[in-house]
């Protein structure tokens, strides 16, 4: 592993992450990589379930799918919004939809799934937006 | 048109015979009343001429009497034989004298000649012209030639030294029966004209043969009758009886006798009595011809000719006249009503023929059209099963390309979690955590993903494989099978599929009727995805017996079909979607599929229902299949 992603890793890895996926599959695949990154990520199961999660514990970075049953992922950015401005929010979508919102909403977008060279990049920026 | 010809061309003969006999009927009629007139104006003219010659003997006859009467007519007479010219003169005179008075009755009565002539023809004395004596009448005067030669009277026409006249020639004997002279007493024609005008109001002309009479020998001024050429006949003169009366009506007879002068030549050389008439300037006049006969041979030597006026037979030749123009247009009319009832029976024979003609055509036509239409049946079915057959490709691969979009969907998501485990992998080499058990277990999530993508292919292509071969299938297995292939597509947009389905095996074409489902299912997913956000997407399949069918009924909850338009859904092309979206033969093809291929019936309506206590209201499209399809 190279020295930077260590630095990064050093410096997020205690960041409390909210990780949000309808499919089964996708969520405990997911959930273990971002186990390599961060010490502490919960995931929800739906919009709604994140929502209710983040009211609960103030997540700083929220990985969230976008088409999801009863509150989609960009409802529940929204909501978290109002409640914290300063989150960081990296949408992960199947498909290239509501492309404007999700760059209004969310810090960063990639298609599914989230690859080890993607997360370089979150972790860049995450670094940059908490100055850490 | 030559036949019309043939007809006008037959008619106009018919028609002229037909005019001609008619023409000829009048005509014959109208010359025998005609002649009627003509014999009664001769009768009269013959009559009256007769009656005053017998008048004019029976006065001659009078008068003769009368003179040998006297004796010394007698006396004087008996003295005439032997005497010397002196002597004579004496007698002469004596005569005169004393006849004078008797002679002026007579002369009053029409005698003009009261003239006694000796035994040798020579005159003695001529009471209407006494100076004159003396000369012989030998070969002049047959008449007295003939008296004084067989002592007998005579009687007739004859002319004179002067004049001509109807002669009375007399014996005169003494008392002892000795011949002693001839005498004559004569009427002059003139009398007989004027006798005629004045009692029998007829108009006469006399005339006079030329060859027979010496007419030169009358041209001296002595002569008590003038003559002209008559009007008649180039061989007569004419006698006037007035000076005024010299060519007063010649020139203008001329012409009036024109047109007959031929008939008037030959009946005057018949010399017999007869009468015709000629219509000139509007009037017809009758004339007729009486001979009168030479004293000494018969023979005709003049005619009194008689002018009258006819009403009858002017009217008769008007009657005739219009009669004939009537008849003439009469049968102009006839004939020509004639022909065009020929005519027109003849246009009406072409037209029913022409018609006819027609009319067969038409059967003719009839016959090959109906010859034709079981081939154009035949053409236009089989057009119509190109036609279905492309509508069904099409939809097949509208359809095709709707499961494209639904293998993406559905891939997509089995292939993003591949990529997740395989990034796991990544992620632990480079952060050298690497595991065998770890990797087993990342492999083996890959090979599950990779079975679900090889079973959507089969699914799809089980889906689209030709079935033409009926098998028996569970509806349920059926409709999971096509649910599945939407399964993605509905989780993405959020749509609730809740399905009432009883376990029933039916018998029929299973990726038909998959289809006709999967059409009406897409249908309502198409119409719920345009619902709002936080809206419940609801899809229903139902499935049960009823009576002999089997009944699948898919509803949704989209808010119903307009009711301008539910008619129409079923119909090729009719679509609500703009066009990137929809082909419009979607639900057409379903209606074919399930009347014509599955032998069901669908129908749609309306309807509104509950579920978890909210009021929705939605499409209700209803599949009816026989249960036992043959």
């Amino acid at each position: 592993m190279n020295q930077e992603i260590k630095d990064l890793k050093e410096k997020v890895k205690n960041l409390d992450i909210l990780y949000c996926e309808d499919e089964e599959e996708m969520r405990i695949g997911s959930e273990l990589f971002l186990n390599k990154f961060f010490t502490s990520v919960d995931s929800a199961v739906d919009g709604q379930d994140g929502l209710t999660k983040f009211e609960e514990k103030k997540y700083k970075v929220i990985f969230t799918d976008i088409m999801m049953p009863n509150m989609d992922g960009l409802e529940m950015l929204k909501n978290i919004k109002k409640i914290d401005e300063n989150i960081f929010a990296v949408a992960l979508t199947a498909s290239e939809v509501k492309e404007e919102e999700i760059t209004e909403l969310s810090n960063l977008y990639f298609r599914k799934p989230i690859t080890y060279d993607n997360m370089m990049t979150i972790m860049r920026e995450i670094v940059n937006k908490f100055n850490l | 048109m030559k036949k019309k010809t043939k007809i006008i061309s037959l008619l106009s003969v018919i028609f002229f015979i037909v005019n001609f006999a008619i023409y000829m009927i009048t005509e014959i009629n109208k010359e025998q009343r005609i002649q009627i007139a003509l014999d009664s104006h001769l009768t009269k003219l013959t009559t009256h001429y007769e009656v005053l010659l017998h008048h004019q003997m029976v006065t001659a006859r009078a008068a003769y009497k009368s003179t040998i009467a006297k004796k010394d007519v007698i006396k004087i007479l008996s003295e005439t034989k032997n005497a010397s010219s002196k002597r004579l003169d004496v007698l002469r005179e004596k005569l005169r004298k004393s006849l004078e008075g008797k002679y002026k009755i007579l002369h009053e009565k029409g005698v003009l000649q009261y003239h006694f002539v000796l035994p040798n023809n020579i005159v003695f004395l001529r009471m209407h012209k006494p100076s004159k004596y003396g000369d012989s009448l030998t070969g002049i005067r047959y008449s007295f030639e003939y008296t004084n030669r067989t002592h007998k009277e005579i009687h007739g026409f004859e002319k004179g030294k002067t004049t001509h006249g109807f002669r009375n020639v007399y014996p005169i004997f003494d008392e002892k029966h000795n011949y002693l002279a001839s005498l004559d007493i004569a009427f002059t024609s003139s009398f007989l004209q004027e006798y005629l005008i004045d009692v029998s109001k007829i108009h006469t002309h006399l005339l006079i043969n030329k060859h027979v009479f010496d007419v030169k020998a009358w041209t001296r001024d002595d002569m008590v009758l003038k003559y002209t050429q008559s009007s008649e006949n180039k061989d007569y003169m004419m006698s006037m009886m007035h000076s005024d009366y010299k060519k007063k009506h010649i020139l203008k007879n001329i012409e009036r006798l024109k047109p007959i002068k031929k008939e008037i030549y030959d009946k005057m050389a018949q010399e017999k009595p007869f009468s015709l008439y000629t219509f000139f300037e509007g009037k017809s006049t009758v004339i007729s011809f009486y001979p009168i006969k030479n004293i000494k041979d018969k023979k005709t030597v003049a005619w009194i000719v008689s002018y009258d006026g006819d009403s009858f037979i002017d009217a008769t030749l008007k009657m005739s006249f219009y009669t004939q123009i009537a008849i003439f247009f009469i049968l102009f009319m006839l004939f020509y009503f004639m022909y065009r009832v020929i005519n027109q029976k003849e246009i009406l024979d072409v037209y029913v023929k022409k018609q006819t003609q027609e009319i067969a055509k038409s059967e003719a036509e009839l016959k090959i059209l109906n010859e034709n239409l079981e081939l154009v049946i035949e053409k236009e079915v089989s057009k119509n099963q190109e036609k279905d057959r492309l509508l069904f490709q099409q939809s097949k691969m509208a359809s095709m390309g709707e499961m494209i979009g639904n293998i993406a969907h559905q891939w997509r998501q089995p292939i993003a979690i591949i990529s997740m485990w395989a990034n796991n992998i990544i992620a632990d080499i480079d952060m050298e955590e690497i595991e065998n058990e770890n990797l087993r277990e990342y492999a083996n999530k890959i090979n599950e993903q990779t079975i679900h993508l090889s079973q959507t292919i089969d699914d799809f292509r089980d889906f689209f494989s030709p079935n033409k071969e009926k098998n028996s299938f569970t509806l349920k297995s059926s409709v999971d099978k096509t649910m599945n292939l939407l399964s993605a597509s509905f989780k993405t947009h959020n749509i609730e599929l809740i399905e009432n389905i009883e376990d029933i095996k039916i018998t029929s074409l299973e990726n038909e009727l998959t289809q006709a489902i999967l059409n009406i299912v897409k249908n309502a997913k198409d119409i719920l995805i345009t619902l709002e956000k936080g809206q419940k997407r609801l899809i229903f399949i139902n499935i049960y017996k009823k009576e002999t069918d089997v009944v699948i009924e898919i509803i949704d909850n989209g808010g119903g079909i307009p009711s301008g338009i539910i008619d129409k859904v079923f119909e090729p092309y009719f679509t609500t979607k703009h066009k990137s979206q929809g082909t419009g033969i979607g639900l057409y093809m379903t209606e074919s599929i399930i009347t014509k291929h599955l032998n069901g019936k669908i129908i749609v309506k309306n309807v509104e229902y509950k579920y978890d206590n909210i009021d929705y209201i939605g499409a209700k499209f209803s599949i009816y299949l026989p249960l036992n399809n043959k």
